[in-house]
């Protein structure tokens, strides 16, 4: 607690015009352990079913264990949320799967493919769009709502416009897709009245990846590393958050490759010799590593940010992206 | 009744706000004052986080305000109000202490193991038993046409082997169809619907017919015995019981699950092989033919594959010695008696004749 303290005290000493920020994660390991083995346990015993119940308690918990300037967030969302999330989403796959055995089973290979892939390709904005609305719906920080503005339909045309650009490109523009889609995610993230905003753009992200692609190659995989830390830093590095009187607060990584190298191969033995069982110190000093690694300052008094959003309740998406094992952050 | 001086955050704004806190057990509300301003909060409403000397209590009413103070007193008394609320069966199991949790865990694990090698196998071969053979047949439809696509089939050899299978006599829920495709590659393989695909270079080989009504002893047990259906039930069933016990588990563990799987899968179809091979020698004996065929058919495996190093834990296939032995332990062990098949024989010197005809600028076999 000692470290919250003194970070407010540094935003007080600051000055008027400038402001540190600072995000911690004070889970333990331990700690962190108990609630995943009561989950691991739970969702043995039903056969599954507690799954929504178990991921409300690990968000809560992960939530409550990160402090910016002195106040955890807190995840607001619940098990049964979930669970009707969990419902729809099995609902959607299993209607596109029972479609595609059904082509199958007709002869009509072609036409099943066709109906998985497409299937999966017509969600998955949905899935996005879903997941990102109601897992910034449940979050809130001083109380202060997060929220996703974000339409469908904005998210469908820069979803499919870079889809088909993707293939017609043989995959080069899937650079452009992927910073198109951080964009306006992110650009539609709302902590009040604050708004997020991100500046990267394709070409940058393009000619990084090729460099770290063949650089690892080239290094047997262990530059792979540092394209790692490479990644990290476009994200942190062009995010910024602004509120409507022109204040802003920057991003920057202080990651290192040696850093992600450690990181990462540690975290691998850890899972390897305990039979995973380390998952959740796995979980802790990744989570220590990343925060620790973001400095943030500005001119943003968090002390002005007001409520902004609106009560909101589905969890379909969030489901959808688990089923299909999507990472939450894109 | 307990007081302190805490920080409100009002869910307006994110500024903090000065409070008075007043906490009162018998009452079941936390009363906040803010200047003149009095809010109540209902006790069963809030939810805390409490450290050391310091301590965050939330409102978990719509939007979500909260209330902050490093009162060591009032931090004490809340969280033990609170906790002796929470006294239910969750709240317990999460503070049951490290030890409990790594015998749970350690637990876990048992169970998973448990399951792994004595509920899938049980599951896999349940699931067997309920999907009809059409579906097997579906299956094989599909794989036939991509398998032997490419290929080019000899139409008068596939006459002919169908003839030699026709007269070996197996008990199974389906007829057998061979094709026989024109290839250098000492092989064949059997599909669920009964489809057997034979490769020229393997009928090139030999030079009698018990080999062959070996070869065919062995793919017939396959299908007798529904082993594909059997490898993909199993692989589902691991699948569906992997994702219950690691769905709360990220990617890696369930990678090296899989990859684990994996290499037991090997064992798994290795020990379809060995049924394969004892069911054809069972198959061999019910026709009363020298099931020495097999091991001569064996003998020419191995011959073909002297550079084949791979450890037997790594190969699909029993290594051939191995599998020499074993059929030959069945011949010292069993009780048989053959007696020549003449309308096998004939069949398959006109197999040969065919074979030595079509291709003459080519040598035959070995």
């Amino acid at each position: 607690m000692e470290e919250n303290t003194t970070s407010l005290r540094d935003i007080l000493n600051s000055g008027p015009e400038k402001f540190k920020y600072n995000l911690l994660y004070l889970g333990k390991g331990s700690e962190f352990f108990s609630v995943v083995v009561v989950n691991w346990l739970l969702t043995l015993i039903t056969l599954g079913l507690y799954y929504p119940w178990a991921k409300a308690r690990k968000l809560q918990y992960l939530y409550s264990s990160t402090d910016f300037l002195g106040s955890r967030f807190i995840f607001h969302g619940t098990g049964k949320e979930m669970f009707k999330g969990f419902i729809k989403a099995l609902i959607v796959l299993g209607f596109i799967y029972a479609l595609m055995f059904y082509c199958l089973s007709q002869r009509m290979i072609f036409t099943g493919i066709l109906v998985l892939y497409g299937g999966l390709v017509l969600i998955i904005p949905l899935a996005i769009h879903g997941s990102y609305r109601y897992r910034m719906s449940r979050t809130s920080w001083r109380g202060i709502r997060m929220g996703y503005r974000g339409t469908k339909t904005e998210l469908a045309s820069v979803y499919f416009k870079g889809i088909f650009l993707t293939i017609v490109t043989l995959g080069i523009y899937g650079a452009w897709l992927t910073i198109n889609l951080r964009k306006y995610i992110l650009g539609n993230i709302r902590l009040g009245n604050l708004k997020f905003k991100y500046k990267g753009n394709g070409g940058d992200f393009f000619v990084l990846n090729l460099k770290g692609y063949f650089l690892s190659i080239l290094t047997l995989f262990i530059y792979s590393f540092w394209w790692q830390k490479d990644l990290f830093n476009y994200y942190v590095n062009n995010m910024e958050i602004e509120d409507e009187n022109g204040n802003n607060i920057v991003f920057k990584s202080t990651a290192t490759g040696g850093g992600f190298f450690k990181l990462i191969i540690v975290n691998l033995l850890m899972t390897i010799f305990t039979f995973g069982l380390a998952y959740p110190w796995v979980v802790t000093r990744t989570l220590k590593y990343i925060f620790s690694s973001v400095e943030m300052e500005g001119s943003v008094d968090m002390e002005s940010v007001v409520q902004s959003e609106g009560n909101y309740t589905d969890a379909t998406g969030d489901d959808i992206t688990d089923l299909l094992d999507f990472d939450f952050v894109i | 009744m307990i007081n302190a001086k805490g920080q409100w955050f009002n869910g307006k704004t994110a500024k903090p706000l000065e409070v008075d806190l007043l906490f009162d057990d018998k009452l079941k509300t936390l009363i906040l004052q803010h200047g003149d301003h009095l809010v109540n909060w209902n006790l069963s409403d809030i939810n805390i986080q409490s450290s050391l000397n310091s301590l965050h209590i939330y409102n978990q009413l719509w939007p979500s305000e909260s209330v902050f103070t490093n009162d060591s007193l009032f931090t004490r008394e809340i969280s033990r109000y609170v906790n002796n609320k929470r006294d239910n069966w969750y709240f317990r199991l999460l503070h049951a202490g490290l030890k409990i949790h790594l015998l749970i865990s350690a637990g876990i694990l048992i169970v998973a193991t448990i399951l792994y090698f004595l509920f899938v196998p049980w599951l896999s071969e349940r699931a067997v038993a309920i999907i009809p053979v059409e579906y097997d047949k579906e299956l094989a439809a599909l794989a036939f046409d991509d398998l032997i696509r490419n290929e080019e089939s000899d139409s008068v050899l596939t006459i002919l082997v169908q003839s030699f299978c026709n007269e070996l006599k197996v008990e199974s829920h389906t007829n057998f169809k061979i094709t026989v495709v024109e290839s250098d590659q000492i092989n064949a393989f059997a599909l669920p619907d009964g489809n057997i695909v034979v490769y020229s270079a393997i009928l090139k080989s030999m030079n009698d017919y018990t080999e062959l009504a070996g070869l065919l002893a062995h793919e017939t047990a396959h299908i007798k015995n529904r082993h594909s259906m059997k490898m993909l039930s199993r692989s589902l069933s691991v699948y569906f019981v992997l994702s219950v016990i690691l769905s709360d588990v990220n990617g890696l563990m369930m990678a090296m699950a899989q990859n684990a799987d994996q290499l037991n899968m090997l064992s798994y179809s290795r020990n379809f092989e060995q049924e394969a091979d004892e069911d054809g020698f069972r198959i061999m004996r019910n026709n009363h033919l020298n099931p020495n065929g097999m091991v001569k058919l064996f003998e020419k495996l191995e011959k073909e594959n002297v550079n084949f190093s791979i450890p037997e834990f790594l190969n699909t296939h029993p290594l051939t010695k191995q599998r020499i032995k074993s059929v030959k332990n069945l011949i010292k062990n069993g009780n048989y008696s053959f007696r020549e098949n003449k309308k096998m024989k004939m069949l398959f010197d006109e197999i040969k004749k065919k074979l030595s005809d079509e291709k003459p600028h080519k040598k035959t076999g070995l």
